[in-house]
């Protein structure tokens, strides 16, 4: 589900390397993980993806394995 | 709500903000984060510079200093709407404390609404109905925040955007139909009360030392219970598709897809750049941002000082323009209404430390 252009960008939001994207990723622990990063991500979902995560969603989705399930439970 | 009023027009917009410049460089140092965090932060949503009053104010001091500068506008009042979310005093209302001030005769109706984001949208429908009733001539609509003192300086989710001002606007019967005219839509989604708010002071929970104590919270800021606090992500999600559909939708209804300037709440440039984009509003320039990038969030004096710079700086490219005012946030709420800004014959700006 996530294309080399989404995962580019993810990885430039978290600012971490192509061989490190992986579904265990958790955001919390990324040293780049802040508000910043967070709403960087949210646009980026929904500019690629039309969807919009609200913010009891968000705090749920903790890790990349959870992104991913969050958004093909909604058909992206 | 729907509401459509043929005979009003707002005919005056006056404003006053903080002259001295507050700086986001200067402001870095306060928070929590760290500098290359808040740097590109700073890149990201724009941050440059905001108004606020360096000492806590009370609302009512800063109009009574904009209102002592144009009796014109005091003449034959018989109305006074005070929209603000920064009261003098939970009790009495600010209206009550603002007409001692200005000596107005006691037939004066006055009203206090306690709203920010959307608030002028409110003001002025409440105005307009009370002028449509045939009960008053003459509205004086004062809207906007002191806000900064109640935002702590570390918490950079909203310190870096807030601003105070204090806005005066007139609205009075009218038979002319080129230039009277507001027609729009007001809502609110108490569901998501609490996603912008100031949680401790009244009567849900009363102050205390315990709830005046500086906390680092989840967000990785640092306030008290006694300050604002705004949940971004709710705050983003509600932009970027409750407010989003609607402005669509009601640029289509009300038919103003082809305004000549879009008024919006002044929330930050990051997200009126969005909607901008979203709403298929090509030039930049009918879509104003100055008021946020230069003076900062005020709340609902936004929208008015908004018109205000553009009618001053003669931005406008025909006399009576189109115009969509629309604002979004507390509450949550938004709504919009269309009108002619030819009907406005005064504006004045004025920049003053208190």
């Amino acid at each position: 589900m996530f294309d080399a252009l989404i995962i580019d960008e993810f990885c430039e939001i978290l600012e971490i390397e192509k061989h490190e994207f992986s579904d265990q990723i958790v955001f919390q622990d990324l040293d780049a993980w802040d508000s910043l990063a967070e709403l960087s991500l949210l646009m980026a979902i929904e500019e690629h993806f039309g969807l919009v995560i609200s913010g009891d969603d968000l705090s749920k989705v903790k890790t990349i394995g959870d992104l991913k399930g969050y958004l093909s439970e909604r058909g992206a | 709500m729907k509401f459509s009023f043929n005979n009003t027009k707002i005919s005056s917009i006056e404003c006053l903000v903080p002259r001295s410049i507050s700086r986001f460089e200067d402001e870095i140092e306060d928070y929590p984060q760290s500098e290359a965090s808040s740097r590109k932060l700073m890149k990201a949503m724009g941050y440059k510079e905001h108004r606020i009053f360096k000492n806590p104010v009370s609302f009512s001091s800063v109009a009574h200093r904009l209102l002592e500068k144009n009796d014109a506008l005091l003449e034959d009042v018989d109305a006074l709407v005070v929209v603000t979310q920064t009261p003098d005093r939970l009790i009495p209302s600010t209206s009550s404390i603002l007409h001692g001030l200005l000596g107005l005769p006691t037939s004066v109706f006055c009203l206090d609404i306690n709203d920010g984001c959307a608030g002028y949208i409110k003001g002025v429908v409440t105005s307009a109905s009370l002028l449509e009733s045939g009960m008053v001539e003459k509205v004086l609509l004062v809207c906007g925040d002191v806000l900064s003192q109640f935002v702590s300086k570390q918490d950079r989710n909203s310190y870096p955007l807030i601003g105070d001002a204090v806005s005066a606007t007139i609205l009075e019967r009218s038979s002319d139909a080129r230039i009277s005219g507001i027609r729009g839509e007001l809502f609110v989604d108490g569901r998501n009360a609490f996603a912008i708010t100031i949680p401790v002071g009244g009567s849900e929970k009363r102050s205390s030392t315990e709830t005046l104590r500086a906390k680092l919270a989840d967000d990785g800021n640092i306030r008290s219970e006694n300050h604002l606090v705004m949940n971004g992500r709710d705050v983003f999600a509600f932009t970027q598709s409750t407010v989003a559909e609607f402005l669509t939708r009601f640029l289509q209804d009300f038919d103003c897809v082809d305004a000549d300037r879009f008024y919006f709440h002044q929330a930050n440039k990051f997200i009126l750049d969005k909607l901008r984009v979203k709403l298929g509003i090509e030039d930049p320039y009918r879509l104003p941002t100055r008021v946020i990038e230069s003076y900062g969030n005020s709340s609902s004096a936004t929208i008015p000082l908004a018109v205000c710079l553009d009618q001053l700086e003669g931005k406008q490219k025909k006399a009576n323009q189109k115009a969509v005012f629309a604002g979004f946030g507390v509450g949550l709420s938004f709504g919009a209404f269309v009108t002619k800004t030819g009907s406005i014959r005064n504006t004045a700006f004025y920049q003053e430390d208190i």
